[in-house]
């Protein structure tokens, strides 16, 4: 008997001991990531409520979840993610500039250290190609119901396999002053206001008016990059490089506000540009800190054209113009940016980690809780876009903002979207530079386009009717 | 007979006498061991690698395709890389004359016996300080500098009157760029090729001066018929390790053009846009093609160089 009782004794305090063990071990990893990165873990046992369990039970138990991302938005979800399933989360945030390269080192060699990691659309064909995206084939239905079409086309490889979802939607608009809208134009209404922004002529007539009041239209030329995918890809399926008449409108328009110091010379970023939205800002800051411009003439830029996070940008710079601004649609509809979640095709927890993905996109209470969490942010899941729409946003002259990020994301058009954007962008982009400062003409700064991007991509060609062959 | 003895003992007076000598000498392979692996891991191999890449269709990641020779056939045709060479030979060849010129005249200042330069060892620390700030730094510096608005260069070449308004050096003309690149290159290595050409002229035996002295010469005739051949092959030696390291030029247009290349593209170096071609465009294999495109060149001109040097010592 004696024996007996010593050995469920001795059961009892083993069992003890594994458990605290367990503990103690999930406790360890918390303050290393081993790679010097920003690193949150998420693992917070003790705070397990009712509500907790009951959503928890739904979720697969793992140890641990490694999330690579660009972003600390993630973080919040994976709080919440641990506080509801009791799974934690390990969320390593990377700078921009070296995360395609850090993907491609680490996956590259089919490491298992990363079961979910992040993309913005234009690395996503890369990472598909790769073979680093798992299959997620499986929420194909729900996320091609329930989430916004263009994100379900960009998480799509040319197979048409799901292989990432966004819980963001980025769709663009012209962010404007409704004051200076209404002493201009004598209204500030978006669908008036969005029409002295319909077309590349439009907006240089637009830029003239502004500036005959002493303001101007854009910080610089910059801004008019988002509608340089007005009417046709940039790369055609025969493989030709096309600069359709959108285009070339788009160009003149880049030097004509250029020459003519329509804008403000502020470049998207620097610090004039920033202060812009909250008040008047020197002429030709450009890149320099606002006390060395002090003494310029000064003026106020009318508009600003970004995508949806911008929006955000503005209204948190805006000072004591928050409330003064609009948003109105532009030349065409576009988008830019958004966070896409991704499996690890080498994860060893891919279910877990699809669940994961499923709780962040595809939960309505999640999602709901992120509009709240981020202040504003625009979602892609539909029905929680749908409750919202009627929301009026203070912070844009009580414009119903859902409705009409809504209303222009069903106009983005994905299938004008290719690899090659990027490349025939920034080649465009240094073609318009070149003629602003008159170190070509239109047609040297064309043909250098053109060469740029064969050197770039020899497979690529150069159509019959292309305005250098004219 | 007697000499056939004499070169057994030389044999064994070279040979390991006995097991413990030959235990020492494997323990000293394995001492290799360590570098050996290391060199084979980071240097032999990726060499190799990036051979094999240059003859391949690969991005960086998924599939490689094999293309024979296709990526160096279109690195001979690409008019972007031979003009990013160009810029390359440009912003060397001002480095290189501002760089020689310069150590040159610091090395005929404190060889020469008039003046008798002193604190020797000061100037030399001085001068090769700026090879030791990292290049991130000196970019820096240099923006801040030249702002052709607000920095320090403009403002004071306006208040001296020697500029009527400012120039702007970095975002302006191309060929301005490329002049300021070669001038930050040549005060950032200077220093160097002044210790290089310090130890040259200090290597020079003494008695040809005494003797070009006793035969009445002149210290200009002295410093071109005596300093000048003599110190030669230290300066062809300088000359060419700059061309090496002068085409491989990257970090300093990178920095200074805000890793774009700008104004135009005249920052683009040779190495510049084998980096944009790999980390940028995505074409690894292509990348790979022009970086043994430019290990050829730098052959080429090494092999030149040395053919130079031979002839001078024979």
């Amino acid at each position: 008997m004696k024996k007996l009782i010593a050995i469920i004794l001795a059961l009892t305090l083993a069992l003890a001991l594994v458990a605290c063990s367990n503990n103690n071990g999930d406790n360890k990893d918390n303050n290393s990531s081993g790679n010097g990165n920003t690193v949150i873990n998420n693992n917070d046992n003790s705070g397990e409520d009712n509500n907790g369990e009951a959503t928890g039970s739904q979720y697969k138990s793992v140890d641990k979840i490694v999330l690579w991302t660009l972003s600390n938005d993630l973080k919040q979800f994976a709080e919440r993610y641990t506080e509801l399933t009791g799974n934690e989360v390990e969320v390593v945030v990377f700078d921009s500039a070296d995360f395609a390269t850090k993907i491609n080192q680490t996956l590259g060699t089919k490491s298992k250290d990363v079961d979910v990691f992040v993309g913005e659309p234009q690395m996503l064909p890369n990472f598909f190609e790769a073979g680093f995206s798992a299959d997620l084939s499986a929420l194909d239905e729900q996320v091609k119901s329930r989430l916004v079409g263009y994100t379900y086309e960009a998480g799509k490889d040319e197979d048409g396999v799901l292989r990432a979802i966004s819980y963001q939607a980025c769709p663009g608009s012209v962010i404007y002053r409704r004051d200076l809208a209404k002493e201009v134009f004598g209204t500030d209404d978006p669908d008036e206001i969005g029409k002295l922004f319909s077309s590349f002529s439009a907006i240089e007539d637009t830029a003239k008016k502004l500036q005959e009041k002493g303001y101007t239209i854009f910080g610089d030329t910059g801004a008019l990059r988002w509608f340089s995918n007005s009417s046709s890809p940039w790369v055609n399926d025969k493989g030709e490089i096309i600069v359709d008449q959108d285009r070339l409108d788009y160009f003149d328009c880049a030097v004509e506000l250029y020459q003519k110091e329509y804008v403000a010379f502020a470049p998207e970023w620097s610090a004039a540009w920033y202060a812009s939205m909250a008040g008047p800002l020197p002429m030709h800051a450009e890149w320099s800190g606002l006390d060395e411009v002090a003494g310029n003439p000064t003026t106020q830029i009318f508009s600003y054209v970004m995508p949806s996070w911008g929006a955000l940008i503005v209204r948190d710079n805006a000072g004591d113009n928050k409330g003064l601004y609009g948003v109105c649609s532009g030349v065409c509809s576009f988008f830019g940016g958004g966070t896409f979640l991704t499996v690890n095709e080498y994860s060893a927890h891919k279910e877990a980690v699809q669940q994961f993905i499923e709780f962040c996109t595809l939960d309505d209470d999640t999602v709901r809780w992120w509009l709240e969490a981020s202040n504003g942010d625009v979602v892609s899941n539909l029905a929680v876009l749908e409750e919202n729409k009627d929301y009026e946003n203070e912070s844009f002259g009580n414009q119903k903002t859902y409705d009409f990020f809504m209303g222009e994301m069903d106009k983005i058009d994905y299938s004008l979207v290719t690899g090659y954007d990027d490349a025939c962008k920034d080649a465009f982009g240094a073609a318009i530079i070149s003629v602003q400062q008159g170190e070509a003409t239109k047609e040297e700064a064309l043909k250098g386009f053109y060469d740029l991007v064969i050197a770039t991509y020899p497979e690529l060609s150069i159509p019959a009717d292309a305005p250098i062959n004219q | 007979m007697a000499v056939k003895v004499k070169k057994e003992e030389t044999n064994a007076a070279v040979k390991p006498q006995g097991g413990l000598a030959a235990r020492r000498d494997r323990k000293g392979i394995l001492f290799c061991i360590p570098f050996v692996i290391t060199f084979l891991i980071f240097n032999i191999y990726p060499v190799f690698r990036t051979l094999q890449m240059s003859f391949m269709s690969y991005k960086g990641f998924g599939k490689e395709t094999f293309i024979a020779f296709d990526n160096y056939k279109r690195a001979f045709k690409d008019a972007f890389f031979w003009d990013a060479f160009l810029n390359t030979l440009k912003m060397w060849g001002v480095n290189i004359v501002l760089q020689l010129g310069l150590a040159l005249l610091l090395t005929i200042i404190f060889n020469d016996m008039k003046y008798r330069m002193r604190g020797l060892s000061i100037f030399r620390a001085l001068f090769y300080l700026p090879n030791l700030i990292a290049c991130t730094s000196v970019a820096f510096l240099f923006k801040t500098l030249l702002d052709w608005r607000f920095g320090t260069v403009n403002q004071i070449l306006l208040d001296a009157g020697i500029i009527s308004a400012p120039v702007n050096w970095l975002t302006g003309e191309g060929l301005t760029a490329q002049m300021v690149v070669g001038v930050v290159g040549a005060w950032m290595w200077f220093g160097n090729s002044f210790i290089m050409l310090m130890a040259g002229v200090q290597g020079i035996d003494r008695s040809y001066f005494e003797a070009a002295t006793i035969d009445g010469a002149g210290r200009w005739k002295m410093f071109t018929k005596v300093t000048m051949p003599l110190l030669r092959p230290i300066m062809l030696y300088v000359a060419v390790t700059s061309l090496i390291g002068g085409l491989q030029l990257f970090d300093l247009p990178y920095l200074l053009s805000g890793t774009k290349g700008q104004p135009g593209r005249s920052l683009f170096t040779a190495v510049f846009y084998l980096y944009d071609m790999a980390f940028n465009k995505n074409q690894m294999g292509y990348a790979a093609a022009l970086a043994f495109v430019l290990f050829l060149i730098i052959s080429v001109f090494c092999a030149i160089a040395f053919k130079l040097m031979n002839r001078k010592e024979d």
